[in-house]
This record gives structure tokens, C-alpha cells and sequence, in this order.
């Protein structure tokens, strides 16, 4: 609570040596007074707001109001959009006839999710080079969505006390930053591959490429996070998304610009799931498992 | 007329089958196994870009916009270019057995003919088999008494249509009325007859078994010839029927119950299942060939029926050299003889089963098997053309001839 900006916005940390960017985040409208030279936007106002400031100076009034919005009203379009897209979605399906379908067989449907979901048995069958791309594609993609996780605490780093401390700063801080490089390096071959074939074997919508270059951008943006030096380390830091239910934790004060791309790519991709070909992380699941049932019905 | 019914024809498609399509579509991970794609370089023809086009009539006229909004104007010649990639298909499942999603592709390129037709926009060579169809009960508009001249030419002696028996014998119209086929018949009535079985043939009571019916996307047309067959079949007490065409088989077996609503009064299996089973009990012991025997799994008997080690077992028998061929059993090529892709391009059928006797070739494959007439049709024309030195045979003609029948 010691140091002064000059917007008249005290910064909150006296152990801020070099405050490039600081984000502070106030719980409490009263925090605000002696902001009102800032002329803030209404929703800068609403309780449980964060703040970017600069040390010497406020942030542009811009990134600010960015900033605040991105965490404070983007969250709640995101779930708007996506559940509209899923309702859109459901609504189509739901609306065909019942039709026919194989009596579900949990042990069958659950077998080919792994098989075929998981671990892509057919592809390996048939292009033993496509499976490895697509198998670390998914499986960079799944171990980044675990990591996320433990910012949402839903798992904690203690998980993996019991394997040594060395092996736990392996797991913790230094794969994910292997996976986040696989992971992009993976999604630009994958591009290359649907470019190549197009006009050949595909025939792609423009938003099957908006979809990729979304997720590719998310994924450069949140890696640019992990390598860039964080504002601040050995301090935590939370956003409320939204409150109680999306609250995010973190260890540090992440590089500001970057984790501000990040947040607002994550959303804008959430919201567009459910109207791309993305939709097959759902779809692809019920199918598999249907599958697995029909193989069932006929003694396969 | 076709857009007055496009709705309807668009609600033919079941929740199962637009989850499917949304996954299906613009994904390419089955294109190069797809024989037809693989043969014609058109992506049209590519499973993928099939769905991307149903999907787009469905979210023109069928999404939560267009029904708020109103429907998305088609574009210019739609429906010719659906027709197009829905026939340019021999629906071999292929696409089923090697999406990771695990999509029943089938069923749902059945349906999209189904579609189809009630859109009036089948081939012009669909619809005038429809029409023989509906004449004459079977797809090449012979008469109904012409189904057991193959009894006749071929010179079997008892070829007996019974009121009722313990077996029947259902023939199917490519076996019936190609004469290059009739030697199956000959053969499996000759094995029944060896095995002193009790059974019988349809005569003129035997209709087409419906599948015709299902690749022209007559489902209605199906169900009225499920129902004949299955009434004849009633009538006379049947407890098994024996087939030896695999697209009969695959329709009797796994369509009719569900055409039918309901299960079978009677079992059906193939040819080569019932034969199978007396060579391992030793109730037929054929003659063994030395000679390098293939066996090329019919896609409606291995990989859509789920019969695949029978007719190992029977191949075992006739030869001391089987030989495997590449992509097998539920990862069986095409052969092309399927979908009714004959009617829309005989150039890429040849073109198909030109790969599969390649890879026959490529193995010192003296004689190739099978145990369907369409594929024994569509090996035989693929010969024919490229001259190659192979002899095609039906698994079920080997074994009567091993067998001195």
C-alpha cells in the first residue's frame, strides 16, 4: 500500500521492485476512490474488479478497459454464445426423428472410446505418421488442459510429492512449457496437412480455418505467458472470472500483454466450438460409443 | 418438385445420423481408403465432402436460423452434385471401418439415397431399375418363371421346390439370371444335396431380397419385398436359410428384422457358414489344390455381415498355398461390384477391381475366390479387360468341383 502512481492510484505491493505492469485486484468499490480522475466505464465500478497500473502511470485508459472487460463481462458472453451454439446444435439434432440405435453397451461403448478416442487405433492402422501427429496433437492438448486445471484448483501440485520434489518441478513447471511447444508445433503441421489436401480431398468451410488459427493463436499467446518473465514471482494473484465458479489462481503475476491475449483467445475460442468442426470433441465421443454398442449388438 | 419436398426429405435424417455428419463432414482422415476416391481423384467422391454438402442443405433448411429466419436460397445444381458423390459409392463401409469416430457412414449414405429419391434426383439408370424392380420383382426385368432356368442349363438333377422343408435355399437374382453365376447355385444345391439336407428352393415365390430396393433408396420397396420373401418362407416351416450371395445374406440378416420390426421366424446364414461347419465335422472332405488360392472378403459378408473366418476354414480345405491377400477381412478393398456403381460409371468399377487383381497378381495368386456373385461378376469383367492370368471362382463352385460334384 506504499507506492504512488501518478493517476493518483496507489499500487498495493510495497515488494514490487520493478513494476513494469501490476495487476492488483481490488475487492472492494471503496478501493477506488481517488480513481475518479481516470474516468473509468461503468462496469470498472461493479465490486470484485481488476485493475492493470502502471508504475509510472496508469495503463492506457484502452487496455484497461480491456482488461477489465475481458475478465469481468467477456466470461459471461463466452457462456452465452457457447450455450447458444450448444442449444443451436441440440435443437438441430433433437429435432430429427429418434431413428434407430443399437442398445448401449457400456463395456463395449467404453472399450472403443479408448481404442478409437483415445488412442486412435485406426488411424495407427492405417497411416502410422498421421497417428503420431495426432496422438501428441490430442495428447499435448489434453496434458495442457490438466495443467489449466490446477490453476482452477482442481488438483494441486502436493499430487506429485509422492514421485520426489525433483520430478514434481519436472511435472509442474518444466513440461508444460515442451507441451506447449509440441502443441503448436503440431497444430501448424496439421494446418499444413488440411492445406495441402484442399481442393483435393477436402473441400473446407472458412470457418474450419478460423477455427484453427483461433486455437493456434490461443496456444502461441498462452506459451508467450509461460516463456515470458512473469510481472511478478511469489506472488499469488486471482481473477474472478466468475465469481465462485470460474476463479482462476495464480502462483505469479503473469506477463501482462500476453496473458491478456491469452484470456481473451480462450474465450473468443470457447464460443466458437460449438459453431465449427471443433464440435467433434462432443460429437466424436457419443459416435465412438455408439459404435462400440453396434459392435456389441452384432457379436464383433 | 424437389425443393417442395426438401424438408421432408431432410427430416429423413435421424438424430444419430446429423451428430454423424457434423462429425463427418470437411474431416479426410478415410479418404485414401475409399476405393472410388482412390480410383477417381474427384473430392467429391471423398466420404468427407459427401456430409459437407448434406450438412449444407441441413443448415439451410433445417437450423434454428433458417427456421427463424427463413430457409438459405440452394445453390445452383445442389442436388445434381449430392447425386453425384451419394452414387459415386459402392458402399463398402470402408469409411465405417476406418473412422476413428466410428461412424455407422453405411447407413447413413443409405439414407442420403433414400433422400434422394423422394427428391426425385436418383441417376436416371437408378430409376429404370426401380422400374424393372417394380415390374418384375428383380433387377435385370426377367420374368419371374425364368428363376430356376439356371437348374436347367447348368444340368442339376434335383432342384426341388417343396411346401416345406427344415432348409431353403434363397438363391438372389445375380446368382439366379447372370450365367456366369449360375455354376454357384448349381454348387451349393449340389453341397445340400451331398449332405442329404432337407431342403428346398422358392421357385417363382422368391423375390428380389430388397437391396436393390435399399441402394436405389427405395426403403418402402425393401420392406414390401422383405415381406414376400419372408412370407413364402413362413409358409413353408423354414428353420434356416442358406444363401450364397452376400448381399442377400447381409439384408436377410441384419435389414429385414428392421424393416420388419421385429426378429425372424428363421435363421440366415451364408454358404459358407453352413459349409464350414461340415468340413470341420467332417462331413465334407474336399480334394485339396496345390495350387495359390486368394480369398477377397465380400465387404457385405466380412465387414457389414460379420462372417470372415468361415470362409478361411473352407479356403483351408481346397488349397495346401491360401494365400492372404492385403487389406482383408474387415480392412477388405472393395472389389468396385458394389452401391449400383455399375449403373453411374462401369469405367471407375473396372478401374476399382483393376487394384484388387493387382494385388492378387503382385502375390503368384493362381485362382481368386470369393463368395459373392457380384464380386465374381466384377473380377471376371477386370480380367477380361487386363488380360490378367488368374482364374476367378466362386468359393462355393471350388468346393463342388473339389468335391467331384
Amino acid at each position: 500500500m506504499n507506492g504512488s502512481g501518478p493517476g493518483g492510484i496507489r499500487t498495493l505491493d510495497p515488494r514490487l521492485k520493478r513494476p513494469s505492469l501490476y495487476l492488483a485486484e481490488l475487492r472492494a468499490p471503496e478501493r477506488l476512490k481517488g480513481c475518479g480522475d481516470l474516468n473509468l466505464s461503468p462496469f470498472f465500478r461493479r465490486e470484485r474488479l481488476i485493475v492493470i497500473l502502471g508504475d509510472k502511470g496508469e495503463m492506457p485508459l484502452s487496455v484497461l478497459t480491456l482488461y477489465a472487460f475481458s475478465v469481468g463481462i467477456l466470461p459471461y458472453i463466452t457462456i452465452i454464445i457457447f450455450l447458444m451454439g450448444v442449444i443451436l446444435r441440440a435443437f438441430r439434432w433433437l429435432s430429427a426423428p429418434r431413428g434407430e440405435s443399437p442398445p448401449l453397451s457400456a463395456t463395449s461403448a467404453i472399450k472403443y472410446i479408448i481404442l478409437d478416442i483415445v488412442l486412435f487405433r485406426k488411424i495407427y492402422k492405417h497411416d502410422k505418421v498421421m497417428w503420431l501427429l495426432i496422438f501428441l496433437f490430442h495428447m499435448a492438448a489434453a496434458s495442457i488442459i490438466f495443467g489449466h486445471m490446477r490453476g482452477f484448483k482442481l488438483w494441486s501440485a502436493e499430487l506429485f510429492v509422492p514421485l520426489g520434489e525433483g520430478f514434481k518441478h519436472f511435472l509442474v513447471e518444466t513440461l508444460p512449457i515442451y507441451m506447449g511447444y509440441l502443441f503448436i508445433a503440431t497444430q501448424i503441421l496439421l494446418l499444413f496437412r488440411r492445406i495441402l489436401l484442399e481442393g483435393k480431398k477436402l473441400l473446407s468451410h472458412p470457418n474450419d480455418y478460423a477455427a484453427l488459427l483461433l486455437l493456434l493463436a490461443t496456444s502461441i499467446a498462452g506459451q508467450g505467458m509461460r516463456i515470458a518473465p512473469p510481472e511478478m514471482v511469489n506472488t499469488t494473484y486471482t481473477v474472478s472470472f466468475i465469481p465462485r465458479l470460474v476463479v482462476l489462481h495464480l502462483e505469479k503475476i503473469p506477463s501482462a500483454p500476453w496473458f491478456l491475449l491469452h484470456i481473451i483467445l480462450t474465450q473468443l475460442f470457447f464460443m466458437y466450438i460449438p459453431y465449427s468442426k471443433l464440435i467433434h470433441i462432443y460429437s466424436g465421443v457419443i459416435t465412438a460409443a455408439l459404435y462400440g454398442s453396434r459392435r456389441s449388438e452384432y457379436g464383433l | 418438385m424437389a425443393y417442395e419436398r426438401l424438408d421432408e426429405a431432410l427430416k429423413m435424417l435421424n438424430r444419430r445420423q446429423l451428430l454423424e455428419l457434423d462429425t463427418c463432414a470437411r474431416c479426410a482422415l478415410c479418404t485414401d481408403l475409399c476405393p472410388v476416391y482412390a480410383e477417381s481423384k474427384n473430392p467429391l467422391h471423398a466420404p468427407g465432402v459427401r456430409s459437407s454438402r448434406i450438412l449444407s442443405l441441413v443448415n439451410k433448411r433445417l437450423s434454428l436460423w433458417a427456421r427463424l429466419l427463413g430457409p438459405r436460397p440452394l445453390s445452383e445444381g445442389e442436388f445434381e452434385k449430392l447425386a453425384e458423390s451419394t452414387y459415386h459409392c459402392t458402399l463398402c463401409g470402408r469409411c465405417m471401418e476406418a473412422c476413428p469416430f466410428g461412424l455407422e457412414t453405411h447407413e447413413l449414405w443409405l439414407s442420403v439415397r433414400d433422400l434422394l429419391n423422394l427428391l426425385n434426383q436418383t441417376p436416371p439408370k437408378i430409376r429404370m431399375l426401380r422400374e424393372m424392380l417394380e415390374e418384375n420383382g428383380n433387377p435385370y426385368g426377367l420374368d419371374a418363371d425364368m428363376r430356376l432356368d439356371w437348374a436347367d442349363y447348368t444340368g442339376l438333377e434335383e432342384a426341388p421346390v417343396k411346401d416345406r422343408a427344415e432348409v431353403a435355399y434363397f438363391v438372389g437374382c445375380t446368382t439366379a439370371f447372370k450365367a456366369i453365376n449360375q455354376e454357384i447355385a448349381y454348387s451349393i444345391a449340389s453341397l445340400l444335396n451331398e449332405l442329404n439336407v432337407d431342403w428346398t428352393l422358392l421357385g417363382e415365390e422368391e423375390w428380389c431380397c430388397g437391396s436393390p430396393y435399399l441402394l436405389a433408396g427405395d426403403r418402402e420397396g425393401a420392406r414390401e419385398a422383405a415381406e414376400k420373401n419372408v412370407e413364402a418362407l413362413k409358409a413353408r416351416k423354414v428353420k434356416t436359410v442358406i444363401t450364397g450371395c452376400a448381399g442377400c445374406f447381409r439384408v436377410m440378416r441384419w435389414e429385414y428384422p428392421r424393416l420388419l420390426g421385429g426378429p425372424l421366424p428363421f435363421r440366415v446364414i451364408h454358404a459358407v457358414e453352413y459349409v464350414s461347419e461340415h468340413i470341420t465335422s467332417g462331413d465334407l472332405k474336399p480334394e485339396p489344390l496345390d495350387a495359390r488360392i486368394a480369398y477377397h472378403d465380400p465387404c457385405e459378408l466380412g465387414r457389414l455381415g460379420g462372417v470372415i473366418e468361415e470362409p478361411r476354414i473352407i479356403l483351408k480345405a481346397l488349397t495346401t498355398n491360401p494365400v492372404e491377400l492385403p487389406e482383408n477381412g474387415l480392412e477388405s478393398r472393395c472389389c468396385g461390384g458394389g452401391g449400383l456403381l455399375q449403373a453411374v460409371s462401369d469405367e471407375l468399377r473396372l478401374s476399382i477391381v483393376d487394384v484388387r487383381l493387382r494385388q492378387a497378381s503382385k502375390l503368384g495368386v493362381e485362382i481368386i475366390t470369393s463368395a459373392c456373385p457380384s464380386c465374381k461378376l466384377t473380377f471376371n469383367d477386370g480380367v477380361r479387360k487386363r488380360g490378367y492370368n488368374l482364374e476367378v471362382i466362386d468359393l462355393m463352385e471350388l468346393l463342388a468341383r473339389q468335391m467331384g460334384l
